[in-house]
């Protein structure tokens, strides 16, 4: 032990951490002999004794009520806007815009999308039926339906909110006091209504719409978020949830995806296919979050 | 109620993640007191402070289900979201103006320089002492800071401050290490400049003639 080993552990020894018994024996019979290193330990010490004077003086210290108070309002907020958002007649939504977007993050998320539609076909699990079919190019608004799926847990999946930049009815509020954009008929549609399973074995899901194009031409309900195609053109199935713990949530980024699947791919998710034409590809839109993970799918016609 | 009925952290935050409120102001009143405290040693600002654990505990609302248990503790999660809020609020602000970090010196000079002959740290433990100690932490560069506050003010591991704070246990020692060598020498300057203060005074008072107010100095000094 030497004066420079012993500047090393001499924060230990002040602090009385946990240490190697050996190199504190070591270290205090150094200070034992060395008056400028026991000096130094003497220093840290008093450091150490008088932080934890400082530590000790703040110990009752704690948030105002009205932290508290404020927390409460906007949880219960959140949870109206939630429960909101599931009764709404329809809501509306827009291509999300990403803070810092760049072009390699776009390829990069269209890559995981392509990759994600391609593991969600192999991954989807098993018992899949729709009770009411909605036969294909149908122009009127097809009945709700119910799809059971088989989950292996709590398959909670919580109603469809608004991401940031995506626009949403004015009736729905925010726990964080950010006011919905309105919707207008050029942006798209997220699925909204998902209900909140807690502790069940089934997941209700949305039916798949199809919508015309908006009478007055200013663009489909469903229009292209990606890539700026012909939005007039396009109709669009509403978001249907992927996975186990899907979750939509308020404040949650994404970006919407656009992929190509075989069209047997709508089969695997209840919906009709014209056997005809199974060979065929079908567009998809892939809504991922911000982790990469894919939250919902719709079709795009 | 038994321990075994009141949930854990885990726990709690599941429920949260589920929509349980009661879950969620247990888990707020279980842990605000720690956010706050860290955020006001941080930033010695009560608004700040206030802020901050608005604002961590909103993000816990939010994404109660982005945080994994793999990776660190939940007060070591929450502190660090604490710290980036805070670090936002220090930008916005520009409050403190650190200590100039002079960089590396020679271990043996830097050593020599803490080494007195007398010894004016006898008095740290005085309320004042304390107090000049707890503002030289607000004084530190930020960096060296949130590990005095995180290790000594809150007891947290080397390890649960490097999950806290995004870097290596070894970073975080060594800060550690450079930190409390400046407090020293912080609290040192202090206390010596301090004590020049008090003696010039009591000179100017014998120099007066006034022999009330050098005893009167000469009484204080003793409690100095």
């Amino acid at each position: 032990m030497n004066c420079q080993i012993f500047e090393s552990t001499v924060n230990e020894l002040a602090r009385g951490r946990l240490m190697d018994a050996v190199v504190r024996v070591s270290a205090l019979a150094h200070a034992d002999v060395c008056a400028r290193c026991a000096a130094r330990l003497s220093d840290e010490r008093k450091l150490s004794e008088g932080l934890r004077a400082v530590a000790a003086g703040a110990l009752g210290v704690e948030a105002p009520a009205r932290v508290e108070t404020m927390l409460v309002a906007a949880l219960h907020e959140r949870a109206g806007a939630v429960a909101g958002v599931t009764g709404e007649a329809e809501t509306c939504a827009q291509a999300v815009a990403l803070k810092h977007w760049s072009w390699a993050k776009t390829f990069g998320t269209a890559a995981m999308a392509a990759a994600a539609a391609v593991l969600l076909l192999m991954l989807l699990p098993s018992g899949t039926r729709v009770q009411h079919a909605v036969p294909a190019g149908e122009a009127a608004r097809a009945r709700p339906e119910t799809v059971e799926t088989q989950s292996a847990g709590n398959a909670s999946v919580q109603p469809a909110a608004v991401l940031p930049g995506l626009p949403a009815s004015t009736d729905a509020t925010s726990a964080l006091g950010v006011a919905p954009r309105a919707a207008t008929d050029k942006n798209d549609r997220l699925a909204r209504s998902l209900s909140a399973v807690r502790n069940t074995n089934r997941t209700t899901v949305a039916s798949a719409n199809y919508r015309e194009p908006s009478a007055g031409g200013a663009g489909a309900q469903g229009s292209n978020p990606v890539g700026g195609a012909n939005e007039f053109a396009e109709i669009t199935t509403d978001f249907i949830p992927l996975g186990h713990g899907s979750r939509l949530v308020e404040g949650d980024g994404g970006q919407v995806v656009r992929v190509e699947l075989p069209r047997s791919a709508l089969e695997r998710f209840g919906l009709p296919m014209n056997v005809e034409s199974a060979g065929s590809r079908i567009k998809a839109d892939v809504l991922m979050g911000e982790d990469g993970i894919a939250r919902a799918i719709r079709f795009v016609r | 109620m038994t321990s075994s009925t009141i949930p854990d952290d885990a726990e709690l935050l599941r429920l949260i993640s589920a929509g349980d409120e009661d879950a969620f102001t247990a888990l707020y009143r279980r842990r605000q007191g720690g956010v706050y405290r860290f955020a006001l040693q941080m930033s010695g600002s009560e608004a700040i402070a206030e802020d901050v654990t608005q604002e961590v505990f909103l993000v816990l609302m939010r994404d109660a289900h982005h945080y994994d248990p793999t990776r660190g503790s939940l007060s070591a999660y929450l502190y660090g979201i604490a710290r980036n809020h805070i670090l936002r609020a220090f930008e916005r602000e520009r409050r403190w103006v650190a200590l100039p970090d002079d960089g590396e010196e020679a271990d043996e000079q830097f050593h020599e320089r803490l080494v007195a002959q007398d010894d004016p740290l006898d008095d740290l433990m005085r309320g004042d002492m304390i107090e000049r100690l707890h503002h030289a932490v607000l004084a530190l560069p930020t960096h060296y800071r949130e590990v005095v506050v995180l290790c000594e003010l809150h007891e947290l591991s080397y390890a649960e401050t490097a999950g806290a704070l995004g870097c290596a246990v070894g970073t975080v020692r060594s800060r550690l290490h450079r930190a409390r060598s400046m407090l020293i020498e912080r609290m040192r300057t202090a206390t010596t400049r301090d004590g020049a203060a008090a003696e010039a005074t009591e000179k100017d008072a014998e120099a007066a003639g006034d022999d009330v107010a050098s005893h009167a100095f000469k009484t204080a000094r003793c409690f100095v």
